[in-house]
């Protein structure tokens, strides 16, 4: 996928979003108590697909891409001052490159996030708000690519603590009976959306990676990823999440997500660069 | 309203573009001159043995760069690269292309010291066994057992080395014909090392790579043959080798010296004390160098190949009567 089309349809996709927002008459309407459920405990399970991006100078200079596959959980506290979520998920996929012929590999992407965010700006009743905090996630991810002989398996575990900023606009709108795309029939009430937009920027970024040889087999017959790899700091890495929230009648939320995970750390001779733009579906179901 | 949504589309935009700074310029290129650097400057990094070899890569440089030519097919440039990387003269050192593989005949440096056929017709012909990638034998009226076992790339398990060892427990010798075997997964070496073994014992010392420089190596990385498995062997063992006896097969060999009842027969082995590390090109091809270097407890570097405790070539005269000198040689060294 070219870069110019990828943002085509990563725009597209925000545009949609944001017409949803303002437009849409949802499947159904809240009672004039709505306000109470735009805060509570959730679990999260949302179904994803990623477009990644790898490029690992431990092995190769070129950029290896696809679509991986899989899910997110997450425990989120969403209340008026805070915001606390601890979760994770896991996407696999076939990467590869295309040059005159085509080398694949296997992607794994294990992910875990903590965070914990503090309101220091709210407006008209937290329609709009701000808050800030501390956010600690990481990626272990797991590379086989056959063709590198002798060095086809990376595992590496990528951290970062991170500040975090979330931007959330609350809309509740009064609407009319009507049918949502024509089929979808809706009640008259109160619709309650949220539109959430959290950047994060690194702190501490930490990478625990092969070192200078990638090896596979070593010469005493053991494999012991412990000895193969290193423990590093540094590098950047840039993350953004945008979250589009329907809340439904029973106080559950269907919801969708956009995050863009990026990052370039390592040395001259195995510097590593991901980018992951991850598509979220799924729902939030009210634990309180 | 609106502010709103102009200023979210703009931190979309924004962070969108933040991913070039994260993505730096895109190497992939055909170019002949690009890749031609690429891979001398890679093997000059990582290749663990121009001192050991005494090869001046520098000149090797000069010697080929000449022979780059923009717009050169991809034919072309590959068999430039082939040849130079046949300079390192190793069995571990390979270009992949879609259409070609570089090689460097390791086992021509020697005789051929097996003929297959005699193998199967004198040795392997009569009650044979095939226990997982071993197929053995009683030979010399049963008191020896023959065992020949063709690449460390078929995997060996310790029932097949325990079934070995009680089928043959009350024979005076076993011999593991190890000739051709072209190398293939470490883990088997040790598999049977530790079965051979009858008490922990040290093996070689391994240093890796960790950095640009000629003498850039980390370790040692020591290895061990831990005993294992209930059932041992009490008679004398024989390895046979030569020249096409590389890369894990070396390693079993060098191993082996280091086991108080086994005796190496044959040829040199054809080396390979290296262990292969691969990567890409910018265009695509993949390559292999040997990153690390061996060394026996004493320090000797073996990577031009182990030389036998007795050495002993097939005779032609012996070939055309059917004989395998090797495996007689060995059935006397047994039966002592």
């Amino acid at each position: 996928m070219t870069t110019k089309y990828k943002a085509l349809v990563v725009h597209s996709f925000l545009g949609v979003l944001l017409f949803l927002f303002q437009h849409s008459n949802g499947l159904r309407a809240q009672s004039t108590s709505a306000k109470d459920y735009r805060f509570g405990t959730f679990f999260n399970i949302s179904g994803a697909v990623s477009y990644s991006k790898f490029r690992d100078f431990g092995v190769s200079p070129l950029i290896y891409s696809g679509a991986l596959f899989g899910g997110m959980g997450e425990l989120a506290f969403d209340r008026r001052k805070w915001d606390v979520a601890l979760g994770g998920g896991g996407l696999v996929g076939t990467i590869s490159e295309k040059s005159l012929f085509t080398t694949q590999a296997t992607a794994y992407a294990i992910y875990y996030n903590a965070q914990g965010l503090y309101r220091f700006w709210q407006k008209d009743d937290q329609k709009f708000d701000l808050k800030g905090g501390l956010q600690l996630n990481g990626w272990v991810n797991i590379r086989e690519t056959p063709s590198f002989n002798n060095a086809s398996l990376v595992v590496e575990a990528l951290n970062t603590v991170s500040g975090a900023v979330k931007f959330n606009w609350r809309n509740a709108k009064e609407q009319k009976g009507r049918k949502l795309l024509w089929i979808f029939p809706t009640k008259p009430g109160l619709r309650l959306m949220k539109l959430s937009s959290q950047l994060s920027v690194p702190l501490v970024n930490t990478a625990w990676r092969p070192k200078y040889a990638y090896i596979d087999d070593f010469t005493n017959g053991k494999t012991n990823f412990l000895e193969r790899n290193d423990f590093s700091i540094g590098g950047i890495r840039l993350q953004w999440r945008t979250d589009f929230s329907y809340y439904l009648f029973n106080g559950n939320i269907f919801k969708v997500s956009y995050q863009w995970d990026a990052q370039r750390l390592g040395n001259t001779f195995n510097r590593l660069e991901i980018g992951h733009h991850i598509l979220l579906v799924g729902f939030s179901i009210r634990m309180n | 309203m609106k502010k709103h949504i102009f200023f979210l589309l703009i931190l979309f935009l924004g962070c969108s573009a933040c991913e070039d700074l994260v993505f730096t310029e895109n190497e992939k290129t055909d170019n002949a001159q690009a890749n031609f650097e690429f891979l001398w400057k890679t093997a000059n990094e990582k290749y663990a043995f121009f001192d050991y070899k005494k090869i001046d890569w520098d000149a090797v440089y000069r010697q080929y760069k000449p022979q780059i030519q923009t717009g050169m097919s991809q034919d072309s440039l590959f068999r430039v690269l082939f040849r130079m990387m046949n300079e390192l003269k190793d069995g571990h050192v390979n270009l992949i292309s879609p259409f070609n593989v570089s090689k460097y005949n390791f086992d021509l440096l020697g005789p051929a010291n097996i003929d297959t056929r005699i193998v199967k017709e004198k040795y392997l012909r009569e009650n044979v066994y095939t226990t997982g990638a071993f197929l053995h034998n009683g030979i010399a009226n049963n008191q020896v057992g023959y065992v020949r076992y063709s690449s460390f790339s078929n995997t060996v398990s310790g029932f097949d080395m325990a079934f070995i060892f009680s089928r043959y427990a009350k024979t005076k010798g076993l011999i593991f014909d190890l000739r051709q075997n072209g190398g293939g997964s470490i883990s088997n070496v040790f598999v049977m090392l530790n079965y051979l073994a009858n008490q922990r014992t040290f093996l070689y010392h391994s240093y890796i790579k960790n950095g640009a420089g000629r003498e850039d190596f980390e370790g040692p990385q020591d290895a061990y043959a831990e005993p294992t498995g209930n059932i041992r062997y009490n008679g004398k063992v024989v390895i046979l080798v030569d020249r096409g006896s590389f890369s894990a097969t070396s390693f079993f060999t060098l191993g082996a010296r280091e086991l108080a009842n086994v005796t190496i027969i044959g040829d040199s082995t054809g080396g390979g004390l290296g262990i292969p590390n691969g990567g890409q090109l910018p265009n695509g091809w993949t390559y292999r160098f040997s990153i690390s270097r061996t060394l026996t407890a004493n320090g000797e570097n073996f990577e031009s190949g182990i030389p036998p405790d007795i050495r002993v070539l097939l005779t032609e005269s012996d070939r055309l009567k059917g004989i395998d000198t090797v495996i007689e040689r060995a059935v006397v060294e047994l039966l002592k």
